[in-house]
Order: C-alpha cells, then structure tokens, then sequence
C-alpha cells in the first residue's frame, strides 16, 4: 500500500508536469512565419501577415503522396492530404506558433516562428 | 491445473494461448483504430492492446509479450493499411515494452498500474522520437506534454483494467 500511494504521488507529480507544459505550450504566441518542411527540408517559408489572398499549395511526395496546403491572411491549414488519417486535416487552421501542424505518414510539418508580431494599430 | 502433462502438450497449450492472446489484441488494436478521438493530436489513443502485452509480461515471460505484442504490431499495419505508421509503432512498442519489463522486475509484478502508466508515456516517447527522426525537425517537441499527459491517462485506464483482468484470470486457475 505504502508503494501504491509513492507511485501515485510520482504519477501525479509527472500528470501535473505535462498540464503545465500543455499550457504552456497552447499559450505560446506572436510569430507570422510560416515553415513549411517536407522530410525535413525547408520547402517553403511564408509571410503570414503579407498574404492577402487565400491561396493553396500543393505539395507531392516521392511515392504519390499529396498534401494541399491553404495559406490564408495570419493562418495555415491543410486542405487535403493522401495520408489516411486526416489527422493534420482534422486540426484545422493554426494561427501563431505553439503546436506544429503535422502530417505524420508524409512527413510534413508546418511551423509558425518568428516573433515579429504586426501591431493592428497604434494610438497616441 | 492437471502436472501430468507431456512436455509436448504443454507447448502446444502455449502457443495455443500466444495465439489467442495474439488474436485479442490484434482485435483490441483495430476496433480502437475505428474510435474517432476528438483530438488533432497525431498518437493520442487509447492503447488497449497494451493489456494483452502487460498481462503476458507479468503471467508470462518477456519473450512472450515481444513475441506477441511484434506479430500484433505487423498484423496490425498490414490490416491498417499504414506502412509508415509500421516505424511509430515498433518505437513505441519496443520502447514500452523496454520499460514495463524492467518497472515490472523492480516492482515484483506489483503495482500494474504504475507499470502501465509508465508504458503510456514511453510508448509515447519513443513515437515522438522516431517523428523527430523521420521530419528531421525538434518542432514536434511541442507535442510532448499533450502525449505526457494523454499517455498517463491513458496507461492508468489499461493499467486498471489489466489488473482486473489479472484478478480474473487468478480465480480462474487457468495456466
């Protein structure tokens, strides 16, 4: 019993490690680069805050695989991809650095850096 | 049970079990794979078929729960369709493994649970690694509380149910 209740401190302890860490990590901010990476190497860097029109990019693997990356006015998501999870699909636009967008099976990973925040505007 | 048994009729009794238990989880693996989590979050899920290996490794032996937990993995991806998801596996599941063997030693088989937990969060580990490895970027780093805390969860809730099922398996004598 004494060895239950250390154990269960040890993983309380360690449960409360990662919500802080989580929300630490959702309430990282700022950035408008976009990196977008494919096996590793950068494919392409975006300005998030220059884009005015949404556009798509698609982006095609060594064996077939597909991704459509839409690129919008301060966000990023992808549109379409080959893998069959969907799980990068299923999360949706992200908008400031924090989690990467992933799309584990093709090997693409989509981060916001840079902490160079637009003001919306300055008063005096 | 009956220790009259011939050597032979006992192997064949083993395999016959690793067999079974290989089947559960390969079923536990699939049906949780049809579970939609509502979470974007790529390796949060709820590990069930680690049940069958934490059970083999604590009534069993390691060679045992290797043995099934590596036919269930290659079963698994080649019903799954997924042979990238065949790497995220094997990191995660020889990783795990790796640690509730030894959790298990230093605990005397006491304390499944914790064992689980801890399998949770290495399974875990070991994924993150390996997409760190494959996108060759530290950016999935950031995932790492998300799979800490959904690790322990998880690991708690089949920890528990593995003690259950232990339990049941004591009462029923079966060998």
């Amino acid at each position: 019993m004494k060895q239950n209740l250390m154990l269960a401190i040890v993983t309380a302890l360690l449960l409360l490690l990662g919500i802080i860490g989580c929300i630490a990590v959702n309430n990282k901010s700022g950035g408008c680069i976009a990196v977008i990476r494919q096996n590793g190497n950068e494919v392409q860097r975006i300005d998030l805050s220059a884009v005015s029109d949404r556009y798509s990019i698609t982006l095609r693997g060594e064996n077939g695989e597909e991704n459509i990356i839409l690129v919008e006015h301060g966000a990023i998501s992808m549109q379409s991809a080959s893998c069959p999870d969907k799980l990068c699909v299923k999360r949706g636009t992200i908008q400031s650095s924090g989690i990467p967008l992933v799309c584990l099976p093709n090997h693409i990973i989509i981060e916001i850096v840079g902490d160079t925040p637009k003001l919306d505007g300055v008063a005096y | 049970m009956d220790t009259n048994k011939s050597p032979k009729k006992k192997n064949l009794r083993h395999l016959l079990l690793l067999s079974i238990l290989t089947a559960m989880a390969l079923t536990l693996f699939l049906v949780e794979a049809q579970i939609p989590l509502p979470i974007g979050i790529a390796g949060v899920k709820l590990g069930l078929a680690n049940l069958v290996t934490l059970f083999l490794l604590v009534k069993f032996s390691a060679r045992d729960a290797a043995a099934v937990l590596g036919m269930r993995i290659f079963l698994g991806n080649l019903f799954t369709g997924q042979a990238v998801s065949l790497l995220y596996s094997l990191a995660g599941g020889i990783l795990s493994l790796v640690v509730m063997l030894l959790l298990c030693r230093i605990l005397k088989g006491k304390s499944i649970w914790f064992v689980s937990v801890m399998g949770g969060i290495s399974h875990n580990l070991g994924q993150i690694l390996i997409a760190m490895c494959l996108l060759g970027v530290g950016g999935v780093l950031y995932y790492l509380p998300f799979l800490l805390v959904s690790g322990i969860l998880m690991g708690l809730l089949t920890g528990l149910v593995t003690q259950g099922f232990l339990a049941a398996w004591d009462r029923l004598h079966i060998q």
